[in-house]
């Protein structure tokens, strides 16, 4: 009889292991407000090989349409915990990112250390697509914010400066003349929306 | 620490335990079949020869003086020292010139013995004989005289595989009793060390001794004791371990309340605390009470080594004990829960190693930790150097095919394999390691980390309210006693270190030497 | 042994009582001071009430007052664990499999007896304000000073807010202690688990923002997971919110101990079998 006491221990042990589809980094792109969800999955066959990048998009009207149709098309769980960079082109940001930020501070698989960056003359997608390393777009981040080089807006801090007063400064990147990702300088939002880039370059007519 | 000394007993519990051990002791019979001698020497060897009859090891010599003394001896073969029947009892008698005899001049003024007595308590006698005594009956006298002749072979005093030091001394009790007691008595020589004698067991008629240190070990924590041993109504008590398991508190509990040593040293320390100490006959393994949790982590090395090393090796040994009991644990909760807290790299390294393994990771890691517990029953039951070899042999190779054929994934082998080896470290844990091994398993497998942390808070619960011999388990934990600090989860160095500052019990003024 | 409780786990007990506040309480520039005062006039409280404990433990209508009392901040403590588990990281079970979970390991706990929960709630006490400490530590370096704010009267709602799901427990506990000496440590362990939830309200703002803290269900839940150790435990609420838990789960068990009062009449072991 006493052993019959453990059997529930026994049973307790099945948990709930689920197949997971982990994020690395995603990139929002926007087109006839038609938003497209860019997302670097990693996939890693056996511990001897490295993880390799796999991207997968969706679109939808909104960026919880653009999840939800991305959740359908995965394997695995979407899996955000381990996101570390979103990547938003400029037509992404040309309307206001409070929503955005808000939907991913209350999110809560995602970090809050997510860092966010602008893309600068391209689509996000490219330029997320452009290394093919996992995690190289956010060592570049990190490193260029300890050098000075770009801000270090972390979400949480993104997303208080935005609700103080709708201003917020953000990292950008472009693929350069080599094809490769670079630094270009600070986006700056105002009203929520971009409103220009620091190294002088107003970011065209319709942010002004 | 209050406790104990203000534990009073209610009278009628006291009165019901007194009518209790009386009735029991009454309805219970002889402890042994006796007989009574008379002063006809034939009928006492013919009932002799009856009561041990088909009992080939029984010697019985008769004895006749230069003028006709006419007397009987009876010993075991193998139990006595044969040299000392020839030249202490047979010869004298042999060559004493006294045609009639009483028991007590024999006693005096023949035998030639360091204990010789005259005892008509029969079941003493018995007990004696059986135990290795000769029995001299002399014609016209009905009493008889039991005289030491004891001489049985016996273990060296070799160093207790179980309790190995690098430095300090290599004596250990082996499975006769007054040696033991002797290697106690010498290396404590004060007047004041104490060996009470109870027989125990209705059958094999245990010889046990409770020993303590008066004035450093409490009145109330010898009598707890004593009446616990005495309460006992069993046939046998083959080792130590027969009473630990009745006499100890929190029977059901994985944690020990009784403390258990093969080594003299010990003991002695023990004593030296404030402890009583246990020794059964027959057994290597000496019981210490009251037992803290804290001495789970105490090693017979760290009083003869530098105090840094010791103290180090103390730290290291409760660092191992949560490793073993959280490891596989805590793997599980970060696989099935909180892989958000795992390096991605790692993540990914692990979840890849995962994959095509058919069970899931809380039924596959308690498969590798039944592997292991099986690896090491299997070592500790094969005989010598082929133990090892099987066990090594084993590990290596099962956990290599385990992992070839995807019945288990690497990770989970490496999880297993530290949590066997930091099990190890702390070996007076190892059967609560076990348990809680499995149950803090099972916990994280269906609530995560939040799981574990529940599970370990009731551990703890169930630790606080454990008790050995009524002193907190836990004492210098939670209660904690500033002034006993010098020998608890640290040992302070010997400079530092005064013997009665490290006692379960402080002595009294009154009491202190 | 004789049962007691010893003046340091007395403190300890009630330096629970702030601490498992920590985790539900919202997150601004004003709920640092509310919570310092609340926890203020709780331990003010608290010392009256262990002072006067002598006549209740005397009093049976008192006693069964303190035990109906004890009731609502026993449920509202359950009910709240339930909840922050199921919204964190059992997002896919019932509430109701938490409550039973929850349920059980009290009860199991409640029948150590109000000393032995106080005994326990020293190590665990230790443990939490370690952790605490060590996530505010690790984040240090990351919080934007210019967050602060001075007080306001916008910290009278929180103040409300704060002393309601705080002082009935308080109050509770301290009338039941068994000694009306043990008045200074009620002060002692409230003032104590106060000032480590204000200062860890004030980690919570510094870091996260006052604009972002006000977005989340649990702030300083969400703030501990930006404490990390290079890159291991990034994301690690979880290693916060475990001693939080524990400590929740200690003040639920000394609350029970205390509706258990009038039936049981002790606050030693009590035994659910008869003792061997």
């Amino acid at each position: 009889m006493n052993l019959l006491r453990f059997l529930p221990l026994l049973l307790l042990l099945c948990g709930c292991a689920r197949e997971v589809s982990p994020v690395s980094a995603l990139a929002l792109d926007c087109k006839n407000g038609v938003y497209c969800l860019t997302a670097e999955v990693v996939r890693q066959d056996s511990p001897d090989d490295t993880a390799a990048p796999a991207y997968l998009s969706a679109t939808g009207t909104d960026v919880t349409d653009a999840l939800r149709n991305l959740r359908s098309i995965l394997p695995g769980d979407l899996y955000l915990s381990h996101a570390q960079v979103l990547l938003l082109s400029e037509d992404a940001v040309s309307e206001s990112i409070l929503p955005l930020a808000d939907y991913l501070c209350r999110e809560n698989d995602v970090r809050l250390s997510l860092r966010a960056a602008v893309v600068r003359d391209g689509s996000a997608a490219e330029l997320l697509e452009n290394d093919n390393e996992v995690y190289a777009l956010s060592e570049l981040l990190d490193r260029s914010a300890q050098d000075g080089i770009l801000p270090d807006m972390p979400l949480y801090r993104v997303t208080d400066v935005l609700h103080a007063d709708g201003t917020a400064i953000l990292p950008a990147l472009r693929v350069d003349a080599f094809g490769q990702t670079a630094p270009a300088g600070t986006a700056v939002f105002k009203n929520e929306r971009l409103n220009c880039f620091l190294d002088g370059e107003i970011g065209g007519g319709a942010y002004a | 620490m209050t406790a104990g000394r203000n534990e009073v007993t209610p009278p009628y519990k006291i009165t019901f335990r007194i009518i209790f051990i009386i009735v029991r002791t009454l309805t219970r019979g002889e402890t042994m079949e006796t007989i009574t001698f008379t002063a006809d020497l034939e009928r006492n060897i013919r009932m002799m020869q009856e009561l041990f009859r088909n009992d080939d090891t029984l010697i019985i010599r008769r004895a006749i003086g230069q003028n006709g003394l006419r007397c009987a001896l009876f010993f075991f073969d193998g139990m006595v020292n044969s040299l000392a029947i020839n030249q202490s009892l047979v010869r004298p008698i042999l060559r004493c010139e006294q045609p009639r005899l009483s028991a007590d001049i024999l006693a005096a003024a023949v035998l030639q013995a360091d204990e010789c007595r005259v005892e008509t308590d029969m079941n003493k006698v018995f007990a004696a004989f059986l135990y290795g005594d000769a029995i001299v009956l002399t014609d016209g006298d009905a009493r008889p005289v039991l005289v030491n002749t004891k001489g049985f072979d016996k273990r060296s005093t070799a160093e207790p595989e179980n309790e190995r030091v690098l430095s300090g001394p290599r004596e250990g009790f082996t499975e006769c009793f007054m040696p033991n007691l002797a290697l106690i008595r010498r290396r404590v020589n004060d007047p004041r060390l104490k060996f009470r004698f109870m027989r125990v067991g209705s059958r094999t008629n245990t010889n046990v001794c409770l020993c303590y240190i008066a004035g450093l070990c409490e009145n109330s924590l010898v009598e707890r004791l004593e009446t616990r041993l005495t309460a006992l109504d069993i046939d046998s008590v083959l080792d130590s371990n027969y009473l630990a398991e009745r006499i100890r508190d929190h029977r059901w509990s994985p944690f020990p309340t009784l403390g258990t040593t093969e080594r003299p040293d010990v003991a002695a320390s023990r004593m030296l605390e404030g402890r009583c100490v246990i020794v059964v006959d027959g057994s290597p393994v000496a019981l210490t009470a009251p037992f803290l949790f804290q001495e789970c982590f105490q090693s017979n090395d760290d009083y003869y080594i530098s105090f840094l090393q010791a103290n180090l090796s103390r730290i290291l040994r409760v660092i191992g004990f949560v490793f073993t009991i959280t490891f596989p644990a805590m793997y599980a909760a970060l696989m099935l829960y909180h892989r958000e807290l795992v390096p991605a790299r790692l993540l990914f390294a692990v979840s890849a190693a995962q994959r095509g393994v058919p069970l899931p990771i809380g039924w596959e890691i308690l498969l590798m930790l039944f592997v292991l517990e099986a690896l090491k029953e299997a070592g500790a039951r094969t005989p010598g150097a082929m133990g090892q070899t099987m066990s090594i042999v084993g590990g290596l190779v099962l956990g290599d095919a385990a992992v070839s054929a995807r019945f288990a994934a690497a990770p989970t082998v490496i999880v297993v394999a530290i949590a066997g080896v930091t099990g190890l470290m702390v070996p007076k844990l190892q059967t609560a390691a076990l348990w809680l091994r499995f149950v803090l398993l099972a916990a994280a497998a269906s609530w995560g980390l939040y799981g574990v942390g529940l599970a370990l808070g009731l551990t703890l619960a169930a630790l606080c309210r454990m008790h050995s011999c009524s002193v907190p388990y836990l004492l210098n934990l939670v209660p904690r006693i500033s002034a006993e600090h010098e020998d608890t989860w640290l040992r302070y160095p010997w400079f530092f270190m005064r013997c009665d500052r490290f006692a379960v019990k402080r002595p009294s003024k009154e009491e202190r030497p | 042994m004789r049962e007691r409780l010893f003046p340091r786990w007395c403190t300890a007990l009630f330096a629970l009582l702030p601490m498992s506040e920590l985790l539900y309480l919202p997150a601004d520039g004003q709920s640092v001071y509310a919570a310092a005062l609340a926890c203020t006039v709780c331990a003010l409280a608290g010392i009256g009430a262990a002072r006067l404990s002598d006549r209740i433990r005397h009093s049976a209508p008192a006693q069964w007052v303190l035990a109906l009392t004890s009731l609502f901040p026993l449920l509202a403590s359950i009910a709240r664990m339930s909840i922050f588990l199921q919204k964190t990281v059992f997002t896919g079970r019932s509430c109701g499999s938490t409550v039973v979970l929850l349920t059980v390991c009290i009860l199991f706990m409640a029948s150590m007896g109000l000393n032995r929960c106080a005994m326990w709630a020293l190590p665990i006490a230790w443990l939490a304000g370690t952790v605490l400490l060590l996530s505010g530590v690790l984040t240090f370096t990351q919080l934007t000073p210019a967050s602060f704010s001075a007080p306001t009267a916008a910290l009278l709602p929180q103040f409300r807010h704060i002393l309601y799901s705080l002082l009935p427990a308080s109050v509770v506990l301290a009338f039941s202690l068994p000694e009306t000496r043990l008045s200074a440590s009620v002060s002692r362990g409230l003032s104590a688990g106060g000032a480590l939830l204000a200062l860890l309200l004030l980690r919570t703002v510094l870091l996260l923002g006052a604009n972002t803290a006000a977005l989340l269900p649990y702030p300083a839940f969400t703030a501990a997971g930006l404490a990390a150790i290079g890159n291991f435990a990034r994301h690690g609420e979880v290693f916060f919110a475990v001693p939080l838990l524990l400590c929740e789960v200690g003040r639920c068990a000394a609350l029970v101990c205390a509706l258990l009062y009038p039936f049981t009449r002790t606050c030693g072991v009590l035994h659910l079998r008869r003792p061997q």
